[in-house]
């Protein structure tokens, strides 16, 4: 029976596990590291937070936090991850811990293992650098002074603490010194995945090395479940009960993986983690420089994929409108060749799509440049780490002050997610002013067949469609100025 | 100034004192209760039958099927209580309800050797239910007039003349969640 090989903590291990949709948390507590928790199973509290060593596009490592409750321990076969115990030791903290310690920052402690992971991570981020001691003094800011983001901490949840004495930790960082392991592990290449196969009582992972072989895979096993990030996939396993006789890896294809931009248009890979697609939209493409953020956490963004919440297709998932509004086309792969269709003509009916039987979801395909005025509104009940009630992509272009084209995308109102085409049309061709937009906004407030549940009512989600205009012209009025 | 404002030798207020268990909790190796059951071979793992009624009488609990998953040693159910059906608070809720007042409550609990096959085998566990009536929402509740606790008022003044004198008047209905009160309502 093979096994798998993991590298915990420094330490190589042979991985032992009775079922291939073991998740890496259950596998590290079934082997004696008990400190990665199960607070929820699905990826929001954080407490299962591990590191794990990713590579950095240029050839070293970066050291990435992720839910390891989300993350089946067989996609980790040939990797190498660090946990709250290989951090640092009770006789040796780390820097991380000793400020957790000092700051206060624990009380029962069930969180604290995941915090020191996510903490650790940004401690490591080669981009951390200190700001001026005139900036970032405000008590609520949200970049310590010593270019720590808070962000990094967005997907780890605490009931003790009130999350004050944890910020202080974080904030009191220092940078690592030269003697520090794990700093030093960043100039060397991350482990390459391996060509993983393994079968058990509860089914078969295969992880193909090239997009090829996946396909084939997939070819010979129709009903086989393509995998990448696991955010939802994970979800289904550990809530759910879902199992799959086959799941095939796709998320370290190298064809997947990559951003390729010309003057017409950027591919971005449908494997790429939306933690890259955020560092490369910054000054790129605002609209995913406004999405990004408000996607989940980042502990989640540093495994979902865009393939994946299309290949999802949930009628609420947010990626669909900024994408909608964009343009965007998805690039199809099967074995016969390529295809590429507009996203507005991908999905047919709730979580359905012309995605095909064994085609894959290679890249999407965004025009450039992009529409000059755009933003993404997130309706939710809490600020973050929410799914949507409703969620709005706009895209604008404006000329002499007339609107010359509109591209509204909307999710959270019909069975797929929409185009709102009736306001996009009462805007198109009319001056950009409050008439033409209050028109357009009774037109936005009638699109789709919103319906009623725990999160919003119909009428709620109908009034926030046309906030979401009133606060777009709103917003222009402040930034536009001469135009 | 006094020297009573000084900071006196050894003094303990203003030093940091991290919590005596941080360094455990800081580094996982503090052991929480399922750490240490998982750390131990011989730890069966309880998964619940949960109702799926809101309110509903049990009638009959069948077994075999979840006895006969693999990994599944037992199905616990009221007649292996020894003592008191309670669960914890005497005279509240029973461990095992023949009386389910909530969708979830525990009906009954498999052990296996691990989780995945306690959960199989409670997803082979067949209860049968009398379903009974239930009040889902607070307007159900209100009419029937199904309160808990005291019933408290709150009186200040004359709020009818007040009303009645008053430039304006808003009036209307809205819902919130319990926790949410505090900074939602206007």
């Amino acid at each position: 029976m093979e096994n798998l090989h993991l590298t915990v903590n420094g330490e190589e291990r042979s991985a032992e596990t009775r079922a291939v949709h073991t998740t890496a948390l259950n596998w590290l507590r079934n082997n004696g590291l008990t400190g990665c928790k199960e607070g929820c199973a699905e990826g929001e509290c954080g407490a299962c937070a591990i590191m794990v060593a990713a590579p950095d596009g240029d050839g070293g490592t970066t050291w990435t936090s992720m839910n390891a409750c989300l993350i089946p321990v067989a996609a980790l076969d040939g990797q190498e991850i660090v946990t709250a115990e290989g951090v640092g030791t009770p006789e040796n903290l780390h820097p991380v811990q000793e400020e957790m310690a000092v700051c206060g920052g624990s009380q029962c402690g069930y969180c604290t293992p995941g915090f020191v992971c996510s903490m650790a991570a940004e401690y490591y981020r080669p981009g951390r650098t200190a700001s001026a001691p005139e900036t970032n003094t405000e008590p609520a800011a949200e970049t310590g002074p010593n270019g720590f983001e808070l962000e990094s901490l967005s997907g780890n949840l605490c009931r003790c603490t009130g999350y004050r004495p944890i910020r202080d930790a974080a904030y009191a960082l220092g940078a690592p010194d030269d003697a520090d392991d794990l700093a030093r592990r960043r100039s060397k290449p991350a482990p390459e995945p391996r060509t993983t196969d393994i079968e058990r009582s509860d089914g078969r992972f295969v992880r193909p090395g090239t997009l090829a072989d996946a396909l084939a895979v997939l070819a010979e096993n129709p009903g086989a479940l393509p995998v990448a990030g696991c955010t939802d996939w994970g979800v289904e396993v550990n809530i759910r009960g879902r199992r799959e006789p086959l799941v095939v890896a796709i998320d370290r294809l190298p064809e997947l993986r990559g951003i390729e931009a010309t003057d017409t248009h950027v591919d971005i890979g449908a494997a790429v983690p939306m933690s890259d697609i955020e560092q490369w939209a910054d000054g790129r493409v605002p609209l995913l420089s406004q999405l990004l953020p408000q996607f989940a956490s980042r502990l989640i963004r540093n495994r979902a994929t865009l393939g994946g919440n299309l290949g999802t297709g949930s009628p609420i998932g947010d990626t669909p409108p900024a994408l909608l509004a964009l343009g965007a086309s998805v690039v199809l792969a099967s074995p016969d060749g390529e295809r590429v269709v507009p996203l507005d003509e991908y999905f047919t009916g709730y979580r359905q799509s012309v995605r095909a039987e064994g085609e894959l979801i290679r890249a999407v395909r965004i025009p450039l440049p992009t529409a000059r005025m755009t933003a993404f509104h997130k309706i939710a009940k809490r600020r973050f780490d929410d799914i949507s009630s409703v969620a709005v992509g706009f895209a604008l272009d404006l000329d002499g002050g007339n609107v010359t084209a509109a591209r509204i995308g909307l999710g959270g109102v019909a069975a797929t997610p929409i185009r709102a085409l009736d306001a996009e049309r009462a805007l198109i061709g009319k001056p950009w002013n409050a008439d033409t937009v209050r028109d357009a906004a009774a037109a936005l407030g009638s699109a789709g067949t919103p319906m009623s549940d725990h999160r919003a009512s119909s009428e709620y989600r109908s009034i926030m469609l046309s906030q979401s205009l009133l606060k777009l012209f709103a917003e222009s009025e402040a930034t536009i100025g001469a135009h | 100034m006094s020297a009573l404002s000084e900071r006196p030798a050894g003094a303990v207020v203003g030093t940091r004192e991290p919590h005596e268990s941080a360094a455990l909790h800081v580094t996982g190796r503090a052991l929480y209760t399922d750490d240490i059951a998982v750390s131990r071979p011989d730890a069966l793992t309880a998964w619940p039958v949960q109702s799926t009624n809101a309110h509903a009488t049990v009638t009959a609990i069948h077994t075999e099927a979840a006895l006969a998953v693999p990994g599944v040693r037992y199905v616990l159910t009221a007649s292996d209580v020894p003592g008191v059906n309670d669960s914890g608070v005497s005279g509240d809720e029973p461990l095992f309800p023949t009386e389910v007042r909530y969708y979830g409550q525990a009906i009954c609990w498999v052990l296996g050797d691990d989780p995945e096959a306690a959960r199989l085998g409670a997803a082979a566990v067949e209860v049968d239910c009398d379903p009974l009536p239930s009040i889902m929402t607070v307007p159900e509740a209100i009419a029937a007039g199904s309160y808990q606790g005291a019933h408290r008022v709150t009186r200040r003044g004359d709020a009818d003349e007040a009303l009645a004198s008053a430039a304006h008047v808003f009036q209307g209905v809205t819902e919130l969640s319990g926790q949410e009160d505090r900074k939602s309502v206007v």
